[in-house]
């Protein structure tokens, strides 16, 4: 199996294939397979002659995405592990930003940081002032540029058992962790994803807007479509998001036949295309449109499919899919050419472990992911690690070349999560006829836009404002109107007026926004000692939002209609 | 034409319909960061406030936005 370096060289011979990169001024640029293999050769010398040798870590804030791309590509070629991070949203705060960038800086031991002049100043003031991070080397983007190599020789060898990059999870704002990829996980998965998976062939055209320091973005269109010869456009993110059509209508004119994209953009590109936007497309070059990376919910691909269909979608290309970055990016794919598959599993059975299907437009709709990849498997397991059948609601565990290292220098998590070959994704699911489907995640994880939030940190920030009292609250995600997630918070409140409590509720979303970055949907205050709490007083996510659901809590104001879920979409079962 | 555009109920309207909820207390001087929307939130509020006015706010007029006057008045600048 070749490396993905050694594919990106072998692939120089390719003189008609490009990528296509749309800059944030909406201008293209297109880069042909030979200059990518030179450009990439170019920068791994140049980042040689800055002083970084093979096996340091890099970090990339870089915006545009061909300049991304590049680093990216040069980094690998030099034998140094990037570490892709997130550039500051606009009209976001800094703070809390800078931080993150200091917590990855710090774990990574990045030696050096790749970015912008535009970004430069507010990165230097979150920087110089930081313990731990005043030795990390700024380069600017422009000092990797130069003449593509003319006879492009890498500076160094890179091998299947070296480390390619570190994918940092957005998790826990107190520890975030970086994923150790290897190049033979990133070659496993790559040939997985698109030739088991996709049926790739050189035909085939991908067209991206996610964000390139996620798994989905950087594995899924950076690195795999060079081991398929697949050109690739790509879109800055936020164009997608300002301008929901500029995705679709990039598939149309492009005619790309490859895309993939998160629940909540299904549900967005429905709501905001314009019928005027989509009247010309032909969106028939679609044959897989791959959903994952957060909870996938069978009514907002249904509408998105419905809205399409007259655009010539076929519903037959969406493709909903499991993985997770610890191992590299996918794990199952549903199959290709074939109608996603929906259980109707009955809730009261669920929660006592077992996923009994029920007739059509009853209980709980389940969406089939497919299953594991060629040389992958899947197994559930009880808490103990005991296996479980068929149709048995546990966690599910994965085994297999694309599973990765592990945590960098955390060796804690990483024995939790790493057990004897397999990993332990903190997933909850069951198996039925090999397919596996997710129903929800034995860890409280909430997922709004893509991005994780730990409860904890939600609970810690709720817990300093003024009114609430100290750790009597609990965040946990629930199914919203629109069917995406978001983030609710029940806090138990000191005796007030209604409006003293409307100020409580609305400073508990303020300061959640204000340190985490996360909008919270609803602040629900109830009476002291009411908060469901365990013998040894821990707090009981689960059962508070079951008792939210079934109207059951004590509370002290009462709760817009808006706010209150139609008990069938309400959240899963499964978890309570 | 005399009066001036005034962008501060269509602000509203759109952030209702992308956030869910009512942003009636709202005015010119409520700063950005404050009102609880996540900054992909917001940026879809410019995108379909840019869409609905057949606009585009340039990136860097984005940054220096700390108010919704700000941004207001940024929108009410590319309609005259």
């Amino acid at each position: 199996m070749r490396s993905f370096v050694e594919v990106l060289r072998d692939n120089a011979v390719y003189t008609e294939h490009a990528h296509t990169f749309v800059r944030l001024d909406g201008s293209e640029r297109r880069i042909s397979y030979p200059d990518l293999w030179r450009f990439a050769c170019q920068r791994a010398h140049r980042f040689h002659e800055l002083g970084l040798r093979k096996g340091d870590r890099v970090a990339l804030i870089v915006p545009e995405p061909d300049a991304f791309v590049l680093a990216f590509m040069g980094a690998l070629t030099g034998g140094l592990v990037p570490v892709p991070m997130y550039p500051p949203l606009t009209l976001a705060k800094m703070d809390a930003y800078g931080e993150t960038v200091r917590h990855i800086l710090r774990a990574s031991g990045a030696k050096a940081l790749v970015t912008t002049p535009g970004l430069e100043p507010m990165l230097k003031q979150h920087l110089v002032l930081a313990a731990g991070c005043n030795d990390v080397k700024l380069i600017l983007d422009a000092e990797l540029e130069g003449e593509p190599e003319l006879r492009p020789v890498p500076p160094c060898d890179v091998a299947l058992d070296d480390l390619a990059f570190f994918q940092f999870t957005s998790g826990s704002t107190t520890m975030p962790k970086g994923v150790m990829v290897t190049h033979a996980n990133l070659a496993h998965n790559a040939h997985a994803i698109m030739f088991d998976g996709l049926r790739a062939t050189s035909r085939d055209r991908g067209v991206s807007w996610l964000p390139l320091y996620h798994d989905m973005g950087l594995i899924g269109f950076v690195v795999a479509p060079i081991f398929a010869q697949v050109e690739v456009m790509f879109l800055p993110t936020m164009n997608f998001i300002r301008r929901p059509s500029s995705w679709l209508d990039a598939i149309h004119r492009y005619r790309g036949t490859i895309t993939f994209a998160p629940n909540f953009a299904y549900a967005l590109a429905t709501r905001a295309v314009s019928e005027e936007q989509s009247r010309a497309w032909d969106l028939s070059c679609l044959k897989a449109m791959g959903c994952g990376a957060e909870p996938i919910h069978a009514d907002t691909l249904r509408r998105f499919t419905e809205r399409f269909a007259r655009s010539g979608l076929c519903a037959a290309a969406l493709l909903p899919c499991y993985g997770l970055a610890e191992a590299t990016l996918a794990v199952t794919f549903a199959r290709l050419d074939v109608p996603m598959r929906v259980e109707c599993i009955d809730p009261r059975a669920m929660e006592r472990g077992h996923a009994a299907p029920q007739r059509e437009g009853e209980g709980l709709e389940l969406v089939g992911c497919g299953r594991p990849f060629g040389g992958h498997e899947l197994a559930i397991r009880g808490q103990d690690g005991t296996a479980l059948g068929e149709r048995a609601i546990g966690e599910i565990w994965a085994r297999g070349p694309s599973i990765t290292r592990g945590y960098f220098e955390q060796p804690d998590a990483t024995r939790e999560s790493f057990v004897g070959g397999w990993l332990r994704t903190g997933d909850l699911g069951y198996l039925a006829d090999g397919e596996l489907f997710v129903c929800g995640r034995a860890k409280d994880l909430i997922i709004v836009h893509g991005k994780n939030y730990y409860p904890q940190d939600v609970e810690r920030v709720a817990s300093e404002v003024q009114g609430i009292r100290p750790d009597q609250c609990v965040a946990f995600a629930r199914v919203g109107a629109d069917g995406s997630e978001e983030c609710v918070v029940v806090a138990e409140a000191q005796k007030a007026s209604g409006k003293a409590l409307r100020e409580i509720a609305s400073g508990v979303k303020q300061r959640v926004r204000g340190e985490l970055g996360l909008t919270v949907a609803e602040v629900v205050l109830i009476k002291r000692n009411t908060l469901p709490k365990t013998s040894s007083g821990k707090v009981r996510r689960r059962d508070t939002r079951a008792r939210l659901e079934r109207g059951e809590l004590e509370l002290l104001t009462e709760r817009p209609l808006a706010q209150s879920v139609p008990a069938a979409r309400a959240s899963n079962p499964a978890q309570v | 034409m005399t009066d001036k555009h005034d962008l501060l109920p269509m602000f509203k309207t759109v952030a209702a319909r992308v956030d869910k909820r009512s942003f009636d207390d709202v005015t010119r001087a409520s700063v950005i960061t404050d009102l609880g929307v996540d900054s992909l939130s917001m940026m879809q509020i410019v995108g379909e406030m840019e869409t609905e006015l057949s606009i585009q706010i340039p990136d860097e007029d984005l940054v220096e936005i700390v108010t919704v006057g700000d941004l207001c008045s940024r929108v009410e600048r590319r309609l005259v």
